[in-house]
């Protein structure tokens, strides 16, 4: 079977890993997080995932 | 079956039965969505909020799926349970729903304040399920038009009610719909399909059959629900050995770990195929986390109300703490005596939180308040998020019976503090 990667899948998975990371970081207080950097990052993550789950469909 | 089963539709409603093909677990809301003739979504909303609240939701799916037969059955798994060979499944099941009704009874019993974030996660989950295109907010009333009716508001047919149908090799290559059945058009409203596809109809009867004359293009086999039953094995032993004390984790860096797993299983679930279905629930994990990390919600202690009222000032402990839930600490018998300081800290993470202080005493406020209201009666009386103040509470007594430094600290409710008379 061949094998299909999902670039936007991908993306968004990597989206919720570095917030999670983050926060994960920011419990044991080795960093500080802000929730608008929290939040612009998730949007602007999203936001891209939609954009290249787009282009990847119209390519497809 | 003979009787006729017209659901949501003008004629006589058939019973209920769970929906073989609107199945997402047990086809319990898509069940209901035929026989009341309304969007299963909706019922798979109430189904999810009413599962915070207290695991009632769970229960009432569960009791439905043991008690409401699927389509084509005459008897419920229940009756088929009590007079199969399974009795003791059956028992089994009778005091797990027992429980559960014990454990909602508890949970509700605590009062409606720890019930807003369920409310958040369903916006939440509406909002996402609302940009996803799964609910309609009234195009068809918008534009005059008169829908036409969707799957669950058609006639099973006849064949369907008796045998399931045969699910073709790879049926789980449904995308993002999780299985949901296709609006297909009837004979009698073949006009609706032969109509061309109006303004502002969304992806209903006319674009599906617009589609259904177009080859449909293949679709990227989906791991959602594998990642999915993953991640929840991996919370639960994450659970377990946090129970157990093998790991420490609060409720930021289990959300946090949660959130990383899930983004970890849809990058490997994305190597092979889709995984973009979980994006709701990662949405769901990641909002509620950034808004109470943001807030500062000190969610340890309990959950429950809990009344404190120690008898002397030697009885005051250093830390009163409620996860979730409205704490009462009564300081009005803890003077601490002239000359002397008693410091105490309160903590809600999710409630409310009423001090009583004791008369002729002097006390130091330090108070922390994510969201919500503090009123500490003429000398502090504010509203506003994230609310930090440092104020004192005077006394008119010439020789005051002594000093307590108080810490308030609440990440969403209301703090009350007021001297006992």
């Amino acid at each position: 079977m061949r094998i299909k990667p999902d670039a936007a899948s991908i993306l968004a998975g990597l989206v919720f890993i570095a917030i999670g990371l983050v926060y994960l970081l920011s419990s044991g207080g080795h960093v500080a997080v802000g929730a608008r950097w929290a939040i612009s990052l998730l949007v602007l993550g999203l936001g891209l995932t939609a954009v290249v789950g787009v282009l990847t469909r119209r390519r497809r | 079956m003979s009787d006729p089963r017209t659901h949501g539709g003008p004629g006589p409603r058939g019973p209920l039965r769970r929906d073989r093909r609107s199945k997402a677990v047990a086809g319990v809301c898509g069940g209901l969505g035929r026989h009341l003739g309304t969007d299963p979504v909706i019922f798979r909303i109430l189904f999810v909020v009413f599962s915070f609240v207290g695991g009632l939701g769970l229960l009432a799916y569960a009791a439905a799926w043991l008690f409401v037969p699927q389509e084509g059955a005459e008897q419920s798994e229940a009756h088929r349970m009590l007079t199969g060979n399974n009795p003791w499944m059956a028992a089994l099941m009778a005091i797990g729903l027992g429980l559960g009704v014990i454990a909602a009874v508890s949970a509700l019993s605590n009062g409606p304040s720890g019930m807003w974030p369920m409310w958040l996660i369903a916006g939440a989950v509406f909002a996402v399920l609302l940009w996803r295109g799964d609910i309609k907010l009234g195009r068809f009333a918008a534009f005059g038009q008169q829908r036409p009716p969707t799957w669950w508001q058609q006639p099973v047919p006849e064949a369907e009610q008796t045998e399931p149908p045969a699910r073709p090799q790879g049926s789980d290559e449904d995308g993002d719909d999780g299985g949901e059945p296709r609006d297909e058009v009837p004979p009698h409203y073949a006009a609706y399909a032969a109509a061309p596809p109006a303004f502002g109809t969304g992806p209903d009867i006319g674009l599906a059959a617009a589609e259904n004359n177009h080859p449909a293009p293949a679709r990227r086999r989906s791991y959602g629900g594998l990642v999915l039953a993953n991640l929840l094995a991996v919370a639960g032993a994450l659970g377990v050995l946090n129970a157990a004390g093998a790991i420490s984790l609060t409720w930021l860096s289990g959300g946090a770990l949660v959130l990383m797993l899930l983004g970890g299983g849809m990058v490997i679930g994305g190597l092979f195929g889709k995984t973009t279905g979980l994006v709701p629930i990662g949405l769901v994990l990641a909002i509620p986390l950034i808004l109470l990390a943001a807030v500062g919600v000190p969610l340890h202690g309990t959950v429950g109300d809990s009344d404190w009222a120690p008898a002397s000032a030697a009885d005051v402990q250093p830390v009163y703490q409620i996860g979730v839930g409205d704490g009462s600490l009564d300081l009005s018998k803890a003077a601490p005596g002239a000359g002397n300081t008693v410091q105490v800290s309160a903590e809600v993470g999710i409630g409310d939180l009423d001090v009583t202080l004791p008369k002729d005493v002097v006390v130091r406020v330090r108070a922390h308040d994510g969201a919500g209201s503090l009123d500490a009666g003429d000398t502090v009386e504010t509203s506003r998020w994230n609310l930090n103040e440092n104020f004192e509470i005077p006394t008119d007594a010439e020789h005051p019976r002594g000093t307590i430094l108080l810490v308030v600290n609440v990440g969403i409710g209301d703090v009350n503090l007021e001297v006992a008379q």
